[in-house]
């Protein structure tokens, strides 16, 4: 005898994305985390646009659920074909951050470009997964459950990523500080 | 169970915090964002207006309903919606280009916006802007009382974008003014107001040059909090609003009374800053770090009606626990 096991659980009515507002909303944090998961400032919009077309390209597919998990995923699937690449390799040390525009006295180059240097050059010495884990959660501010979904692992692969690579940048910037 | 751990932004202090907060600040200007949003238009992925009128070539709209056949009529509606929106848009231009007050967001070429940015050439503002970047801006149909002042490096090409208006209340200042009349707005929303070509940031005419840095006397805050000066010795030496920032910013994550306290001498000698935006999150994220946090809600829902398109929103939403 066949047994109703009654409506099938859906997820609730997403609201409606268009990749305008996506755009509007994400592209300028996907920016950001680009540069946290190694994409030289020179290379960023390059790459930045590659994101936002394959979000244009998948955006039928979405579910509608956890977009900032889909779109930061679609971040690092980027970015690190980006960093494979031979040409980044070669160059990737001595790649700097741009010049800031000091003489207009903004107050993001007055303080900032010296203190994201540090922090890039330490992230530099993280594996891929571990930096992800480290940028998704502490820069972007994912909750550890969007970082898991990001990155497609377990939540306590993510917990255990995250966890080393936050005690390994500790350390860098102890050795630094001393 | 896994608890989530506390962010090192929030549990760290030192370089570490400050590199993280840093960081986060460092987001795309306006300028690059238009510059992106036109690129994505060259490859026929946006459109200008898009969050008004359907592109044509934009994907399906995602939606739990998509499944039902209700979507062919919502698809019609909305785009019967959008026209209209455009129509209003437009005729609102109109009636403003005659009248001589400022156009009201339209689609508009960043191109017109750089040849006037030639002739009001402010300060060229840095690709790197922080969410400071991110100004309040008019949604789309609100009456523009002061002209955008446009930046000198505004792209050239075909904008996808309509040029930022100030509010009313945000007119365009003479140097050092007010937050948000000038500043390049926030996240470049394609077909709405908030792109790269709009009001530059006067940084550069800033009166307070940066000095030297130690100063003899903090404003009271009563004094502070009606916008008064006070008179300071004849020997005190006044930081820049840049530098009393940059203290505040380096101050929260090790001292936030001391960051709070900054912030709110920066509000008194100099209430209509350039950098009025940062000083306001930096004094709700150290009323959030002293666990004030009614008060940082409070000013957090007057930021949000000042700074309504500002891209420190998300941020504040998270740090608040809103979300």
């Amino acid at each position: 005898m066949a047994v109703n096991a009654g409506p099938a659980l859906v997820a609730p009515p997403a609201p409606d994305l268009s990749f305008a507002e996506i755009f509007r909303q994400h592209a300028r944090y996907l920016w950001r985390a680009l540069l946290g998961l190694g994409v030289r400032a020179a290379d960023v919009d390059d790459v930045c646009q590659e994101v936002l077309l394959v979000v244009h390209r998948r955006l039928p597919e979405f579910d509608g659920r956890a977009l900032r998990s889909w779109l930061y995923a679609i971040c690092l699937r980027v970015a690190s074909e980006y960093r494979r690449s031979a040409r980044v390799r070669r160059e990737i040390v001595v790649d700097e951050l741009p010049e800031a525009h000091t003489a207009e006295s903004q107050l993001d180059a007055v303080f900032t470009n010296e203190l994201c240097e540090h922090l890039l050059h330490s992230l530099d010495e993280l594996d891929e997964d571990k930096r992800a884990a480290f940028v998704l959660y502490e820069i972007e501010e994912l909750s550890l459950r969007e970082v898991a979904e990001a990155i497609g692992c377990p939540l306590q692969t993510a917990y255990s990523r995250l966890q080393a690579a936050r005690n390994q940048v500790r350390g860098t910037f102890a050795r630094r500080g001393s | 169970m896994i608890k989530e751990p506390k962010r090192l932004i929030e549990s760290d202090s030192g370089p570490l915090a400050e590199s993280l907060a840093a960081s986060q600040l460092r987001v795309p200007s306006d300028t690059r964002m238009a510059a992106l949003a036109a690129r994505l238009a060259s490859a026929g992925v946006l459109v200008g207006d898009a969050a008004h009128a359907p592109a044509l070539r934009e994907p399906p709209r995602v939606s739990a309903l998509s499944q039902l056949p209700a979507k062919s009529l919502e698809s019609s509606l909305k785009l019967a919606l959008g026209a209209v929106a455009l129509s209003v848009v437009a005729l609102g231009g109109a009636v403003y280009w005659r009248y001589g007050v400022p156009r009201a967001a339209t689609s508009v070429v960043l191109a017109q916006n750089a040849a006037n940015a030639s002739a009001n050439a402010g300060t060229p503002a840095s690709d790197f802007e922080p969410p400071l970047a991110a100004r309040s801006t008019p949604a789309i149909g609100d009456v523009q009382a002061a002209p955008s002042v446009p930046r000198a490096d505004a792209p050239s090409a075909t904008a996808v974008a309509p040029a930022p208006e100030a509010t009313p209340e945000e007119a365009p200042p003479p140097a050092g003014g007010d937050s948000g009349e000038t500043r390049p707005n926030a996240p470049a929303t394609v077909g709405t107001n908030s792109v790269a070509g709009a009001a530059p940031r006067p940084r550069a005419a800033e009166p307070e040059a940066k000095r030297a840095v130690t100063s003899a006397t903090t404003p009271r805050s009563d004094a502070a909090s009606s916008g008064e000066r006070l008179p300071l010795p004849a020997n005190t030496v006044i930081d820049s609003e840049v530098e009393m920032l940059k203290k505040a910013r380096n101050a929260l994550s090790v001292d936030p009374v001391q960051a709070y306290a900054l912030t709110e001498r920066c509000r008194a000698q100099y209430p209509s800053g350039a950098f009025a935006q940062e000083r306001d999150f930096i004094a709700i994220s150290s009323l959030v770090r002293l666990g004030r946090r009614d008060e940082a809600r409070g000013r957090a829902s007057l930021f949000r009606t000042r700074y309504r398109n500002s891209a420190y929103l998300p941020q504040l939403t998270r740090m608040l626990g809103e979300e």
